[in-house]
């Protein structure tokens, strides 16, 4: 069905300006039928605003768009699925109720004879849709019921009932785990294998290399390289998104030997977790690997009380931490920083708010009144100390890029000063300038003393940021590695639970 | 419109006041009018709205508002009346242990609603609707479904009926409980702390907050916010009637939602609510003025409210888009 409507979609000279800011600079790229193209860049790099002109949603000042080499103007985003071009967010528009058929062919008219919906026809055609890109769902399950990934095969395969040309596919595995992820990918192939042209965004890099064929690269909304993904490597894509080299992104470890235990965690039990044990020192970033499902997230949580343990003892200087309390660990100077910064890291109001509130009550007259003065200077010193680039303190936080909230959500839990500061994936979303800056920020935390302990699924960042690096396996420590000259094999191996020789567990 | 909004309501009272002004001079712009038909009369819904803001901060409704209003106003007022229900004559109550109990009343009732919805999860839509048949009929069953007269005992209805510099006093409890409310919401880190789990509650308890209290403390205030309102109107009209707190639950809500729409990116606030509730009597209190039929005087109101909120209903779809 696509094949007699592919064209290449380009796009000239787009510019954009917001007041005296460019967000987008002469930029032109094409995407071929069949071809997937990678669309890197930093926050701020223009990236957004290019899909945003591309789906109808924004306006360019200047430049144009072509659909099969004719000039199309895309005003609207019904003019952006009539010229075929389909956006898939981060955000999927599922219906629960409704079923996976219907879902599919929302945007399409229901077929139907005499007034009655022929379900024969529409769960057909949504099964077609499937078919195209591999996958064998039921499609007469509530759509409510799908995994992730199901989820957003539901929404590619809307895309394509609209006789896509161009799918465009913004941070598309942010919520899927790895085996999602690499059935997320396979479908992709087919469909590009059918003629559609598919421009793909993230901040994966390790995805994107093993996906894409081509990429465009943008910097201060300029195109600053293109070709094909064979022809360069991961470091050379890094230096041309941040004009800096890969190794460049992390700080060098620590100097000294890690010291005192500062947390102590034997015998927890609870979701997932089994048997979990950690150790945290002061001076020392420990990264926590593993694959999903394999309890990382879940033994940070319940580390931090941010969930309750069934069993098992954490102790913080030799204290016990009492289970299931937040306040509680927070209070013996444990935080953690959760790993969804929208869902479960900020509240909808100014820098301010966001940043002072762990520490309300320090921030009042003996808990009756704010005390404005105070909380003010609070706020502008941790957003100082992160460098948070804003017009103003009262500024909300749900207009600033990812890795300035990303930064607002650190600065609250720093703002209590731990002595233990645990990190659930620190930087995803985040631009790689930010990430450098988050990286540094850790290690110098830890050079002062703090024990940090660092969730991450990409493997580089976790070699590269920590000193040890504790591998789970279904909930379950299986290894405990030297970071330094650590590879990412062996690592992976280790996920999968095949133990490199090379690397002495610790005792 | 984003610039316009904080002095679009303001602007629509204005509006208001200027038509009706126009149409009914020697009626409508009048110092009793003004002071004693829009203020006096609005005072109760105004506290009442002014405690709703406090729940709809946290992300909730109350919508038990007028069955635990008439509740907390008929145990008060079976203390303070000088004849039983049926009749018989006896010795009216201490005012100061009626109130008290009605107060007591509207706070045991708010704790409830906050244990149903914060610590036994209940959606506060079905708990606080269910709640209201279940306050207002034990209310009812208390006076057997009759008016409570002769509260004129010992200054109670005395002191809800004066006037001070022409202003019913009524007026100054609304204009004290909104204050206080002002104050709470804005300058208290308790305030801060019910923004911020209505804003978004996984983040405030990763941030360390106990949001099942904050929500829990938002619906024992409301509770005794209403049992003021209820009891300060059975004392204004001399008579405790469990079914004159009705209309509170709508008028309350609506009042918050037009305040909503009016400042602050959407979210709930004192000032804003207390605008909306004075736009709400207004309108109402100038149609009477007209010939207008009673119930299409109702339609304009109601359509009026939804009207008031579409503005920003319409730029939140843009949003979305």
């Amino acid at each position: 069905m696509t094949d007699s409507s592919s064209a290449t979609v380009s796009v000239h000279g787009l510019t954009k300006r917001y007041g005296t800011s460019t967000v987008l600079d002469h930029v032109s790229l094409a995407v071929a039928p069949g071809e997937i193209r990678a669309l890197l860049g930093g926050n701020g790099a223009g990236k957004s605003t290019l899909i945003k002109i591309l789906s109808g949603v924004v306006r360019a000042d200047s430049g144009w768009v072509e659909v099969g080499g004719e000039p199309t103007v895309i005003a609207t985003p019904r003019d952006a699925s009539a010229a075929g071009i389909a956006t898939l967010h981060q955000e999927l528009a599922i219906v629960p109720g409704l079923s996976v058929a219907e879902n599919v062919l929302l945007g399409r008219p229901t077929p139907h004879r005499l007034g009655r919906v022929r379900w024969g026809m529409v769960n057909g055609r949504a099964k077609e849709l499937f078919a195209l890109l591999g996958q064998d769902i039921d499609v007469r399950q509530d759509a409510a019921r799908l995994s992730p990934v199901a989820k957003t095969m539901t929404a590619i395969a809307r895309a394509l009932s609209l006789d896509a040309r161009l799918l465009i596919l913004d941070e598309p595995t942010a919520s899927l785990t790895d085996q999602e992820t690499s059935q997320l990918f396979t479908a992709v192939r087919n469909l590009a294998a059918s003629g559609v042209g598919v421009l793909y965004v993230s901040h994966r890099l390790d995805e994107i290399v093993s996906l894409c064929g081509t990429y465009s690269v943008l910097r201060n909304g300029q195109l600053v390289a293109e070709g094909a993904m064979a022809e360069t490597s991961p470091d050379a894509l890094i230096t041309a998104m941040a004009g800096r080299s890969f190794d460049a992104l992390f700080p060098p470890r620590a100097s000294l030997p890690a010291g005192e235990p500062r947390l102590v965690a034997r015998g927890l039990h609870g979701k997932v977790v089994r048997d979990g044990e950690i150790d945290l020192l002061t001076g020392e970033i420990v990264g926590i690997a593993g694959l999903a499902g394999s309890g990382r997230s879940e033994l940070l949580r319940l580390v931090a009380g941010a969930q309750r343990r069934h069993r098992g003892s954490v102790t913080v200087d030799g204290r016990p931490l009492q289970r299931g309390s937040i306040p509680q660990a927070q209070a013996a100077g444990v935080a953690l920083v959760p790993q969804e910064r929208r869902a479960d890291g900020l509240v909808p109001d100014s820098i301010e708010r966001n940043v002072n509130l762990t520490r309300l009550r320090a921030l009042s007259w003996g808990g009756a009144a704010v005390a404005r003065r105070r909380s003010s200077a609070h706020a502008r010193e941790n957003a100082d100390r992160l460098d948070v680039v804003r017009q103003s303190l009262r500024q909300q936080v749900l207009t600033l890029s990812g890795g300035n909230q990303q930064k607002i959500l650190l600065a609250k839990f720093l703002a209590l000063d731990p002595s233990v500061l645990l990190l659930d994936e620190p930087t995803r979303g985040v631009d790689v300038g930010t990430k450098a800056e988050i990286y540094s920020l850790l290690r110098s935390l830890a050079e002062a003393g703090t024990a940090v302990c660092v969730v991450s699924s990409e493997l580089s960042e976790l070699i590269g940021l920590c000193d040890r690096i504790v591998v789970l396996q279904d909930g379950t420590k299986v290894a405990d590695l030297a970071a330094a000259g650590l590879s990412e094999e062996a690592l992976l191996n280790a996920c999968y639970g095949r133990i490199p020789v090379v690397a002495e567990p610790r005792s | 419109m984003h610039r316009l909004r904080p002095i679009l309501g303001p602007l629509a009272l204005g509006f208001l006041l200027l038509l009706f002004g126009s149409l009914y001079p020697d009626r409508f712009l009048t110092r009793t009018n003004i002071l004693v038909n829009i203020f006096g009369q609005v005072a109760f819904v105004a506290i009442v709205a002014s405690v709703q803001t406090i729940v709809m901060v946290v992300g909730d409704f109350d919508l038990s508002v007028s069955g635990l209003a008439a509740l907390s106003t008929v145990m008060c007022a079976t203390i303070l009346n000088t004849a039983t229900i049926d009749g018989t004559p006896k010795q009216a109550g201490s005012v100061f242990f009626a109130v008290l109990l009605g107060l007591v009343v509207g706070l045991l009732g708010g704790m409830l609603n906050g244990i149903l919805v914060s610590y036994l999860g209940v959606l506060a839509f079905i708990a606080t609707l269910g709640m209201t048949v279940v306050y207002s009929n034990l209310a009812r069953y208390r006076v057997e479904g009759k008016p409570v007269y002769g509260l004129v005992q010992n200054n109670f209805v005395a002191a809800a009926q004066g006037k001070t510099f022409g202003v019913p006093n009524p007026v100054f409890v609304a204009v004290g409980v909104a204050a206080a409310v002002w104050f709470l919401l804005d300058q208290t880190p308790l305030g801060r702390r019910m923004y911020a789990v209505g804003g978004n509650p996984d983040a405030s308890r990763y941030s360390g907050l106990n949001v099942p209290r904050v929500r829990f403390t938002a619906f024992a205030l409301c509770g005794v916010g209403v049992a003021i309102a209820g009891i300060l109107q059975a004392a204004s009209n001399a008579t405790a009637n469990s079914t004159a707190p009705d209309p509170w639950m709508l008028q309350s809500i609506a009042g918050v939602f037009l305040g909503m729409a009016m400042f602050r990116n959407g979210r709930p606030n004192l000032p804003g609510t207390i605008l909306g509730v004075l736009l709400l009597r207004t309108l109402d209190n100038g149609l009477n003025y007209t010939s207008i039929n009673d119930y299409l005087q109702s339609v304009i109101s109601g359509a009026a409210i939804v009207i008031a909120v579409l503005p920003p209903a319409l730029s939140r779809l843009r949003e979305h888009r």
